[in-house]
């Protein structure tokens, strides 16, 4: 005995053409409309300032709304006043060196003076990079606790983690610094590294 | 001799009667008492200055949030059932929608746009393209995905039920981003009421461009670039309520001192809301009218 299955279905709603087309190019403004959101990021976010300080000879591009001072003992120190807790930081010295100097000698200096300044100041590591001119430099990574200056405020200190770059030129050691709240050190990094192939001295 | 009563008017021509429920006014009543338990809430929270923490806050809160999905439940969901002809699929749009922003959409968007990082400081025009091209877009594509992988063609039927699903979709969206926002923001209560609301409106004026965007090309033969507008129109809607809505809402600098203008950005919503619904309204109306005629004069 055979058993005869009869299914029932409703006939397929076919598409038009322009149906089928409406769908795509929906499609397709969406795709657009992702790159042109990516791309309207990228120039918000890695969007400039030019500084230029003919006095020590150096040009640099800053984020744009970071704020800027020279009052310190710096040439100049930029800040993203928008983060809150530590303000993450790029700062530009220079320190006369004489003839016999290396950067091995500026490096241990720097140490010795952070050791002496601040108790929680460690040294992770050191190692030569070159920069985007071909400039020989040597990078330190280093880590230090920030507490906010107002006792008042009653907040957690904050783990900073700090990356020095010092390149030798002209009888002058420059030293290009990046200071960041050490859990955004590498979502911010990308920030610094534009500021440091774009600077020029 | 009859004994039947002749009158001077003709007989009363029995009226078919409608099979699908209407979608417009359950949308109306559940945004109008949407706005009314927010602006309750509101009100009750800063006239008698309550200030729950803890637990209480949190049952509160999650109260205020479902309140959306439950008139959505009551005046949409189980309305359908009396219809004669009910729609079957809202449910499973209204869960959809909701699990893909959860999923998919919101962390997507958190990831790749980052726009707590940049657009909250720039110029008003540059911000409404921002949330247009970024949030908005992705806020409207998955809308319209999920209503068009769920029910295209098949479950539109009459117009109307474009809009219905396409308000099913705007609830779930919408309490997703509600559920963020109380567990992101940690928002004080009135905040978060007006909140609610201004989320549940935007949402709903985006998916009435969608919903006139997918009806047309169900039922009519728009160009294939209509959806495709509408898509970036409702993407529009977003960007603008989220900038202005912010510009009302935050207090400017002055000497005098600032103060938050909530109110406004619930006027401001509102206003959109019904903007946005009545042109849309009228459109479904003309194309329904434009339908009907080419109708009557195709029959022989």
């Amino acid at each position: 005995m055979s058993t005869t299955i009869i299914e029932v279905r409703e006939a397929p709603v076919e598409l038009t053409l322009r149906q089928r087309w409406s769908h795509y190019f929906a499609i397709i403004y969406a795709i657009l409309a992702v790159i042109i959101g990516i791309n309207l990021r990228d120039t918000a976010l890695y969007a400039t300032v030019p500084y230029s300080n003919p006095q020590v000879g150096i040009t640099a591009f800053y984020p744009n709304h970071w704020l800027i001072d020279n009052s310190g003992n710096y040439v100049f120190r930029v800040r993203d006043m928008s983060q809150t807790g530590f303000k993450t930081a790029m700062q530009v010295n220079i320190i006369p060196i004489n003839q016999d100097m290396t950067t091995r000698n500026i490096l241990e200096t720097l140490i010795l003076n952070r050791s002496q300044t601040d108790s929680t100041f460690r040294v992770l590591s050191q190692e030569p990079i070159q920069l985007s001119d071909g400039t020989e430099a040597t990078q330190m990574r280093s880590t230090f606790v920030a507490s906010d200056e107002d006792p008042f405020l009653e907040s957690i200190p904050t783990v900073v983690e700090r990356l020095d770059v010092i390149a030798v030129q002209g009888g002058q050691a420059i030293i290009i610094s990046f200071l960041s709240d050490a859990q955004t050190f590498e979502s911010n990094y990308p920030r610094f590294e534009q500021f440091l192939n774009d600077i020029d001295f | 001799m009859s004994s039947r009563t002749r009158t001077i008017t003709p007989d009363e021509i029995e009226q078919e009667r409608y099979p699908f429920r209407r979608a417009w006014p359950s949308i109306i009543v559940e945004i109008a008492i949407l706005a009314g338990v927010c602006v309750g809430v509101y009100f009750i929270t800063r006239l008698l200055n309550i200030q729950l923490s803890g637990l209480p806050l949190s049952i509160v809160e999650a109260a205020l949030i479902a309140v959306p999905v439950i008139l959505w439940i009551v005046f949409s969901l189980m309305r359908e059932q009396a219809a004669d002809l009910p729609r079957f699929r809202l449910l499973i749009v209204m869960i959809i929608t909701l699990l893909a922003a959860n999923a998919v959409t919101i962390p997507a968007a958190d990831a790749l746009f980052q726009t707590s990082d940049w657009l909250p400081h720039e110029a008003t025009i540059q911000r409404i393209l921002g949330y247009t091209f970024t949030l908005g877009v992705a806020q409207a594509i998955t809308q319209y995905l999920v209503v068009y992988y769920c029910v295209y063609p098949r479950g539109l039927r009459v117009r109307a039920d474009s809009i219905a699903y396409f308000a099913a979709a705007s609830v779930g969206y919408a309490a997703m981003l509600n559920i963020h926002f109380m567990l992101n923001s940690t928002p004080a209560l009135d905040v978060l009421a007006l909140t609610v609301f201004a989320n549940q409106a935007t949402s709903l004026a985006m998916s009435f461009m969608l919903a006139f965007g997918l009806a047309e090309v169900r039922f009519a033969s728009p160009t294939p670039f209509l959806m495709m507008i509408m898509l970036a129109l409702s993407a529009l809607i977003f960007g603008a309520s989220v900038t202005l809505r912010g510009g009302l809402v935050n207090g400017g600098f002055s000497l005098l001192g600032s103060e938050a203008s909530p109110l406004y950005g619930f006027a401001f919503s509102t206003i959109l809301l019904v903007a946005v619904g009545v042109v849309i309204a009228f459109f479904f109306r003309t194309a329904e009218r434009r339908e009907e005629e080419a109708a009557l004069a195709q029959a022989p």
